[in-house]
C-alpha cells in the first residue's frame, strides 16, 4: 500500500489522499470516499484512513478528500449553491481516481451528508457503478411508522409516558416552541425529494449499479427495519444489499464494527469489480 | 498551500504547509495536535489559524503524528516520546521547506506539551511557544479521558473510537513539563480563562505572556457537527502575539 497527497480540481483547491496498491496493475473500479458533514478527509476516528488503506490492500485505488470549504479544501472560486459546487468536486475527483483505469468506473461512499452526496450525484455520472451508504437519509415510510407504534405499545416507559401526561406535555412544548425548518443543505445535504430519489434508484437499476447499504443504530430515529430501504424506494433489483447493524454508533466508533465494515466492504466490492469486469459502461 | 509527506521512511507524516503570503518575516510556525477526537474536531480551527499566520508572512506547517490524522501508523503506537520526535521533525521540515532559521511552536491541549518539550530540545531554532489550553498534568487528562470508558485493564480500551495504548497511558501518567520550554525561549499561555499564578509559575521561559480571551473550545464538539466552533477572538490573540 502507498499514499500521496494530492491538490486537484479545477481550482486547484481540493485536498486528498490517494492510497492504491504498490502494484500498479490495478483493476477498478476506484473508491472516491466523501466528507461525513464537516469532519475533514481522515472521517470520524480515522474510519476513512482505516478503510482506504485496507481496500488498497485489497487491489482498490482509493480518493479520500474534502470538498470545496471543508477541511482543508479552500472555499470554491465559482459563485454557487451547495447543489453546483458539490456535484463539480465530484466530478473533479471522479475525474481523478479514474484516470489510469476510466472503464473500471468508480464507487461512492460515504457516511451520513457522504452517503447523501454519493447518491445526489450518482445519476448523473455514468461513471458510478457503485453506491456504499451509510446511514443516509431515508424516507420514513407506512412500516417505519407501524413498527414503531408496535414498540411503543410493548414498551413500559411509552405507557408511563401518556399515563403520567409526560407525552401530552412534550408534544404541546414541541408544538410552542415552532422549530425552524432548515433547507435541505443546511448541513451540506444534497437531499433529493423521495420521488425523485425513487426516480434515481429505478435509473440507477437500469445501469446496473450496486448499492450497499449500511444502517447503525445512529439512523434509528428514522430507519427502524433493513426493510425500510426497499419499501422507501420499490426500484430496486437484485442490487441491494442491506446490512443492518443496530449496535453500531453512527460513527461506527467501536473497532470491531470498523473491522467488520472493512471486512463486508472487501467482499461486496469483490462482486462489484466482477460485474464490472463483464459489464461495458453505459 | 502544499500537502507532502515528510519524516523518515518508516515513520512518514502527513503535513500541509502554507507559505507566508505577502512580505515574509522569515519566520516559521509549527502547529502540534491534541489527540484522539479533540485533534479531529479541532482542524478547521488550527487549519484557520495557519491561515491567519501565512496572511501575516509566517510559514506555517501543520502535520500529524504518527498514528493519528493522515500520517502513517495506526494509533495502537502512538507514544510521546514519538510525537516529540515528530513534531521536531516538523520543524526540520519547515526550515527546509521554507528556508527559515527560527521557528515557533504552537500546541493545543496535549500539543502543547509536545510543543514545550521540542522547544527545550530545539533551542537554537525554537525561540517562541504558545500554550494554548495546555494539558499539564496527565493524570488528571487521563481520568476525563476514561470518564464512562472504565479503567485501563489487560483489555485495549477506545476513547471514542481512537485505541488508547498501555504505553501511552503510561506517558500520560508520567507528563512532566518541568523545565519546559526553557529559558531562551518566550512563552504565551493562551486560556479562555485568566490561569492562576500556580500555573504561570510552573511555565520555564524567558517571560511568559498570557491571553485570556473567552472563547469556545474548538476540540469539543459544537452541536453534533462533529467538529467545534472556531474561536475566532482567541486565533486573532495568538496571531497577534506571534506576528
Amino acid at each position: 500500500m502507498k499514499e500521496r497527497p494530492v491538490l486537484f480540481g479545477r481550482n486547484r483547491n481540493l485536498v486528498g489522499v490517494i492510497t492504491e496498491p504498490t502494484d500498479r496493475s490495478v483493476v477498478g473500479p476506484a473508491v472516491l470516499i466523501l466528507n461525513a458533514g464537516i469532519i475533514h478527509r481522515v472521517g470520524p476516528n480515522r474510519l476513512y484512513v482505516h478503510t482506504a488503506r485496507s481496500l488498497a490492500g485489497a487491489g482498490y485505488r482509493v480518493l479520500r478528500f474534502d470538498l470545496s470549504g471543508i477541511g482543508d479544501s479552500a472555499r470554491a472560486a465559482e459563485e454557487g449553491t451547495l447543489k453546483d459546487i458539490v456535484p463539480r468536486d465530484i466530478e473533479d475527483a471522479v475525474d481523478l481516481v479514474t484516470q489510469d483505469d476510466p472503464e473500471g468506473g468508480v464507487v461512492l461512499m460515504g457516511l451520513c451528508s457522504g452517503a447523501d452526496n454519493s447518491f445526489y450525484v450518482a445519476a448523473g455520472d455514468p461513471r458510478v457503478r457503485g453506491l456504499v451508504l451509510i446511514d443516509p437519509t431515508i424516507p420514513r415510510t407506512r412500516g417505519f411508522h407501524r413498527r414503531r407504534t408496535l414498540r411503543r405499545l410493548g414498551s413500559l416507559r411509552s405507557w408511563w409516558n401518556v399515563l403520567s401526561g409526560r407525552s401530552l406535555a412534550l408534544r404541546v412544548r414541541d408544538r410552542a416552541s415552532g422549530g425552524v425548518r432548515l433547507p435541505p443543505d443546511y448541513f451540506g445535504l444534497l437531499v433529493a425529494e423521495p420521488e425523485q430519489a425513487a426516480a434515481w434508484v429505478r435509473e440507477l437499476t437500469v445501469r446496473g449499479v450496486q448499492f450497499l447499504y449500511v444502517i447503525t443504530g445512529g439512523a434509528s430515529d428514522y430507519c427502524n427495519s433493513a426493510a425500510q430501504v426497499r419499501e422507501a424506494f420499490d426500484g430496486f433489483a437484485d442490487n441491494l444489499r442491506v446490512e443492518w447493524k443496530p449496535d453500531a454508533n453512527h460513527t461506527m466508533s467501536r473497532e470491531a464494527h470498523q473491522v467488520w465494515l472493512r471486512q463486508t466492504l472487501a467482499s461486496w466490492l469483490s462482486d462489484v469489480r466482477a460485474r464490472v469486469a463483464g459489464q461495458d459502461l453505459t | 498551500m502544499m500537502p507532502l509527506h515528510f519524516g523518515r521512511r518508516e515513520r512518514l507524516l502527513f503535513g500541509i504547509y502554507e507559505p507566508a503570503v505577502g512580505r515574509r518575516q522569515g519566520r516559521g510556525v509549527v502547529l502540534c495536535n491534541p489527540w484522539g477526537t479533540e485533534s479531529v474536531r479541532a482542524h478547521r480551527s488550527l487549519k484557520q489559524l495557519a491561515d491567519r499566520l501565512a496572511r501575516k508572512g509566517l510559514d506555517v506547517l501543520r502535520f500529524d503524528y504518527y498514528g493519528t490524522g493522515d500520517s502513517f501508523g495506526d494509533g495502537t503506537s502512538v507514544r510521546l516520546s514519538g510525537w516529540i520526535e515528530d513534531a521536531e521533525s516538523a520543524v526540520e521540515e519547515l526550515m527546509g521547506v521554507a528556508g527559515v532559521r527560527t521557528v515557533s511552536a504552537v500546541g493545543l491541549r496535549l500539543g502543547a506539551g509536545v510543543a514545550a518539550k521540542v522547544a527545550a530540545a530545539r533551542p537554537d531554532v525554537v525561540d517562541r511557544v504558545v500554550l494554548w489550553e495546555p494539558v499539564t498534568a496527565g493524570p488528571e487528562y487521563l481520568d476525563e479521558l476514561l470518564d464512562g470508558v472504565g479503567q485501563v485493564g489487560d483489555e485495549p480500551v477506545e476513547v471514542s473510537g481512537f485505541p488508547l495504548p498501555r504505553d501511552f497511558v503510561e506517558d500520560l501518567k508520567n507528563l512532566d513539563l518541568r523545565g519546559t520550554p526553557g529559558r531562551r525561549c518566550r512563552a504565551l499561555l493562551a486560556r479562555a480563562a485568566p490561569p492562576s499564578a500556580a500555573e504561570l509559575e510552573r511555565i520555564d521561559a524567558s517571560d511568559v505572556a498570557v491571553v485570556a480571551v473567552d472563547s469556545p473550545s474548538c476540540w469539543v464538539e459544537e452541536a453534533d457537527y462533529g467538529a467545534g466552533a472556531v474561536p475566532v477572538d482567541m486565533l486573532a490573540a495568538i496571531v497577534e502575539w506571534l506576528a
